[in-house]
This record gives C-alpha cells, structure tokens and sequence, in this order.
C-alpha cells in the first residue's frame, strides 16, 4: 500500500510543473522580451540537457567513450544524416569500443 | 489539394509519430534498466510498470528506487521528484505559448511533456524536417503523436525489462545509454550550423550547466533549470541587438 502512496504522490510531483502553465489564460499575452527569452530557451536546454551528462551515458562512468558516442553522432549530424542513422551509429560505435576495451 | 481538418489532424498525428521514433528507440534501453532495476528492489513487476505509467519521470524514478531501498521517507521521496521535475514547468511555459489547441487539450498534452519531447517538438518545428509548413506550428495533433509514442516506449521498456531481467545482453544495454544524448546532438547541430546565435546559447548552457554542477554543487533539475534561463536570457539580449 506504501508504495502505491509514493508512486501517486510521485505522479502529482511530476505532472503539477507540467500542467500550471497550460492552465494560463488563452489570450494571454507575454511581453515582448520574455516571448523572445522563451523562443530561445530549446537551444540553452539542450546544451545543458546533453552536457555534462553525456560523459556519464555508458554505464554512468567512463566518460571518454561518452565522449566518443556524442562526437560521432555530432560528426554526422553535421553531414546532414537522419537522425535515427545518428543514433544508431553513435549505439554501435559506443557498443564497438565497449567490447574491445 | 486542401485537406479536410479530420484528415489533417491525422496527418499531423502520423507525423509526430515519425518524429517521435527516435525518443521511443531512446527511451527503450533507459525503460528496459529501469524495469531491470526495479524487478531487483523486491518491487512487484506490477508496481515497477505503474511506477513508470503513473510518474513517467526517467531520472526520478531512479532516484526513487534508490531512496526507498535506503529507507528515506514517503513525503522526502516526492518531495525531492518535484524538485527534480521542476523544470519541466520552464518547458511547458514555451509549449503553453507554441501549442495550437484549446486550454483542455494543452493540459491532457502537458502530461506528456518531457525533456526529449519538449526539444523534438519546440526545434524541429523551428528549423523544419518534412515539409516545412507541416512543422512550423507545433499542432496539437503532432505534440499528441510524438507523446504516445515516447511514452509507449516508456511503458513498453519497463515492463519489458522487468520480465526479462535476467536475459538481456550487458554490452547493449550498456551501449543505448548514449542514445538519448545521441538525439539530443542530431536535434541541435544543424540549428547550431545554421546560425551562430544558436550555437553560443547552446554552449552557454552546456558551460553553465557544468560549472553549476561541479563548482556550485547544484543538484540536476535545478542545474538545468538555471544554465537554461541564464543561457537563453544572454540570447535574448544578443537577438535583441541584432535585429532591432
């Protein structure tokens, strides 16, 4: 019974943060300025949404292959691949250097 | 050829299905160590699902398990998700002003807001992948694909892992973690290549991010939080000189 108490509790912690700003008026209108520093807030959360935490995506430790992972899939990401071709290239080589070291 | 609005939606809706795959094949391998964690724990699999339908919270539901095998207290434990969590209310701030749709729809969608939801949605309908109309306006109808399928993944994983704990091969398993950092980097890099505003934003999060971790001892959800409103305030600064 405890644990089904956490886990609604846990529900309501995640989904409150997701669900007030939804409840604001619909014609609201923000600002000029703070419409321009919500439009640019994607790129600053990806950024730190992939750094440092990347160097602790194989296996929560060794940060080099992390690294590896995350500059292969830049590499090709920059020559324009799919995305899934990114992500799966980025698996195999994180999976080759695995089993070699 | 003019579509009719039913016809439309379900277009948009496939769409984000599409788009939607890579947080699926993503979330996967993180679901499938969650389930294997929990299955673990002495958690029923039962429980273990629920947790992951009910809280659908990756790094929450981790440190989850680990408080409560430590013993911490019910109220601590939620406590410490909602701090963790907190900055998913800065993403659906953006998405509240983005998502085309009633006020009832956007707060069904807004459960399904994550950080890798959040980024697919908010950057692809900027830069545009497909037909660049289909993705200019974040629909109701293609913010609902992506979410049902990142969440399916969610769901599947976890229960996947839970009833096959003992069978899955390390080295994947090890190998996927990169995946979502893998799609995060394939999301950012052609808006990074195609302008430099973009670029330094992104670098001034990731900078900041790493200095507030390490130097300042901030926990995750807040360190995200604060490197992203910091990072993207000096953006709005700089644009602001730019352009007017």
């Amino acid at each position: 019974m405890k644990i089904y108490l956490l886990i609604a509790g846990m529900a309501l912690a995640t989904y409150i943060p997701r669900l007030l700003p939804m409840i604001l008026p619909e014609r609201l209108q923000f600002p000029a300025w703070l419409d321009r520093w919500l439009q640019q807030v994607p790129y600053a959360a990806l950024g730190a949404l992939i750094f440092p935490g990347v160097l602790t995506s194989v296996d929560g430790q060794q940060p080099w292959l992390g690294l590896l992972g995350g500059v292969t899939a830049g590499l090709l990401a920059l020559a324009g691949l799919n995305i899934l071709i990114v992500l799966a290239s980025a698996i195999a080589v994180v999976a080759f250097s695995l089993s070699i070291f | 050829m003019a579509l009719g609005g039913a016809q439309r939606e379900l277009a948009q809706f496939r769409l984000g299905l599409m788009q939607g795959l890579s947080i699926f094949l993503g979330y996967l391998p993180a679901a499938i160590a969650f389930g294997v964690l929990g299955a673990s724990t002495g958690l029923a699999n039962f429980q273990v699902a629920v947790m992951s339908a009910w809280v659908y919270a990756g790094a929450s539901q981790f440190m989850a398990l680990n408080l409560y095998q430590s013993g911490v207290s019910t109220p601590e434990i939620i406590l410490a998700t909602f701090v963790l969590n907190f900055r998913h209310a800065l993403m659906s701030t953006v998405l509240s002003k983005r998502i085309q749709g009633s006020r009832a729809i956007r707060c069904l969608l807004s459960f399904g807001i994550t950080d890798e939801t959040f980024v697919l949605t908010t950057i692809s309908s900027s830069v545009g992948s497909g037909s660049e109309e289909a993705v200019r306006e974040i629909t109701a109808a293609r913010f609902a694909g992506v979410a049902v399928i990142a969440y399916s993944g969610w769901v599947i994983g976890t229960v996947f892992g839970t009833v096959f704990a003992d069978i899955l091969p390390q080295l994947a398993m090890k190998s996927m973690g990169i995946s979502i950092y893998a799609m995060f980097i394939a999301l950012l890099v052609p808006s990074m290549k195609k302008s430099g505003r973009i670029a330094m934003i992104a670098l001034l999060g990731a900078a900041l991010n790493w200095i507030l971790l390490s130097e300042l001892k901030l926990s995750a959800g807040w360190s995200v939080v604060t490197a992203t409103m910091l990072a993207s305030a000096c953006g709005a600064l700089c644009y602001k000189g730019e352009k007017q």
